[in-house]
């Protein structure tokens, strides 16, 4: 009798034992599983988690757990360790990529906690601080001037100055400025001011003399030459050759 | 004779000819000009004191026959006023405000300086004589070889174009 025929009958009950086994223990997982289940809400829906809570506050329980943490350096190691593991990039691609920056933007833009927020920035002392001590250092002038060398300030500017708004603007600055200059006090009292400056008197006076001897100038010229053509008319008159021109040495008994 | 006088020129020196002209003398209408210029001068503080006088007088109660005297004296003083304001530029340098404006220069034939005060007052008085004659005395310019008229040539005197003064500059 050849003894995998005998062993048949063992091997049949081996397996009836192993699937009674895995039965036995799945009832006994799903069992356990409902029965933990079970007890677990019942604890959270009973007084125990209350009285817990409670405790954890008395005893200031939560206080005492972060305190030697803190002054251990833990959280420092972490943010270290985190810095060092690249996770803020990671979290920064991450946020990027999966569009949650631009929600974040387009949420801030559409409620009214950007405005807030400019409005408290824009009014904080600090930020003026920070602009008069930026305006007053020299790296403003240097950037300012590095701003106005650049041939793209040339062409910006250009195109400000070309644009329909800026002459818009002009004009109205101008008409407003006209119509107001006349009714205020301050601009005569300057003109009179400045009137009565002397370098300006004195400016007038020497633009005055100027003027009066170029008048006198002119007139001088065209009258030389008007004696030199009544002359000539005259001795044409008479029919006579013009006199002899006293030579540039002047009067002859004048010398 | 040689003088030099402040910063002008010589006075003896040689009086330039004017460039255009070709002439060291000054002509009929340079003179004429100046001589209005004068003229304007002299009427114009006859006519602010004859004002003044009038006003003042005007307040008082002047007889009609003191009034007729006291323009008769005014009139006298207006011609004593402008005779004296030509003796006095004639004598003093040769220029009068009119002749300084127009730069020219009464000079002696002579000594080529500043005609004496008495030569300056016979020139004076003559200026009506050569008007006389329909202008003839003035016209004699036009045609004599160093431009004078009546009054020159009695009084021995030249009107020349005088050199620029330079300003003096602060």
């Amino acid at each position: 009798m050849p003894a995998p025929v005998l062993l048949r009958p063992a091997a049949a009950a081996f397996a009836f034992g192993r699937r009674a086994e895995r039965g036995v223990r799945r009832r006994v997982e799903s069992g356990a599983g409902e029965l933990a289940e079970r007890a677990v809400a019942r604890v959270l829906g009973g007084p125990l988690v209350d009285a817990l809570a409670e405790d954890l506050v008395r005893y200031r329980v939560v206080e005492r757990m972060s305190s030697p943490v803190l002054a251990a350096g833990t959280v420092e190691r972490v943010l270290d360790h985190a810095d060092t593991a690249g996770l803020p990039q990671r979290i920064a691609d991450r946020l990027l990529a999966d569009g949650i920056a631009e929600q974040v933007a387009e949420r801030l833009l559409a409620g009214p906690e950007l405005e807030r927020i400019v409005r408290l920035v824009v009014a904080s002392e600090p930020l003026h601080q920070a602009i008069a001590d930026a305006l007053e250092s020299p790296g403003a002038e240097h950037l300012l001037s590095t701003a106005l060398e650049s041939p793209g300030f040339g062409r910006l500017l250009a195109q400000v100055v070309a644009s329909h708004a800026v002459d818009e603007t002009v004009a109205q600055v101008v008409d407003e400025t006209v119509a107001r200059l006349p009714r205020s006090p301050a601009m005569w009292s300057l003109i009179d001011e400045i009137a009565g400056s002397p370098a300006v008197t004195e400016a007038i006076a020497q633009r005055s003399v100027g003027f009066a001897d170029h008048v006198a100038g002119t007139v001088r010229d065209r009258t030389r030459t008007a004696d030199a053509k009544l002359e000539r008319a005259a001795w044409s008159l008479l029919r006579r050759r013009p006199r002899d021109t006293v030579p540039e040495g002047g009067p002859a008994g004048a010398t | 004779m040689t003088a030099t006088r402040g910063t002008e020129a010589p006075v003896g020196a040689a009086a330039p000819a004017v460039q255009g002209t070709g002439s060291a003398f000054a002509g009929l209408a340079t003179r004429m000009i100046a001589f209005a210029a004068d003229a304007l001068v002299i009427d114009a503080v006859v006519l602010f004191v004859a004002l003044v006088t009038a006003a003042g007088m005007s307040l008082l109660h002047v007889p009609d026959d003191l009034r007729t005297l006291a323009a008769a004296v005014g009139a006298g003083l207006a011609v004593l006023w402008a005779v004296g304001y030509f003796v006095f530029f004639w004598a003093a340098d040769g220029q009068t405000p009119g002749n300084r404006m127009m730069r020219i220069r009464v000079q002696n034939v002579d000594s080529a300086g500043p005609l004496t005060a008495r030569r300056a007052l016979v020139r004076v008085l003559l200026l009506p004589v050569s008007a006389i004659p329909l202008f003839a005395g003035y016209l004699m310019i036009l045609v004599d070889r160093r431009r004078r008229a009546l009054h020159d040539r009695v009084v021995r005197s030249v009107v020349v174009y005088a050199p620029e003064l330079r300003r003096r500059t602060r």
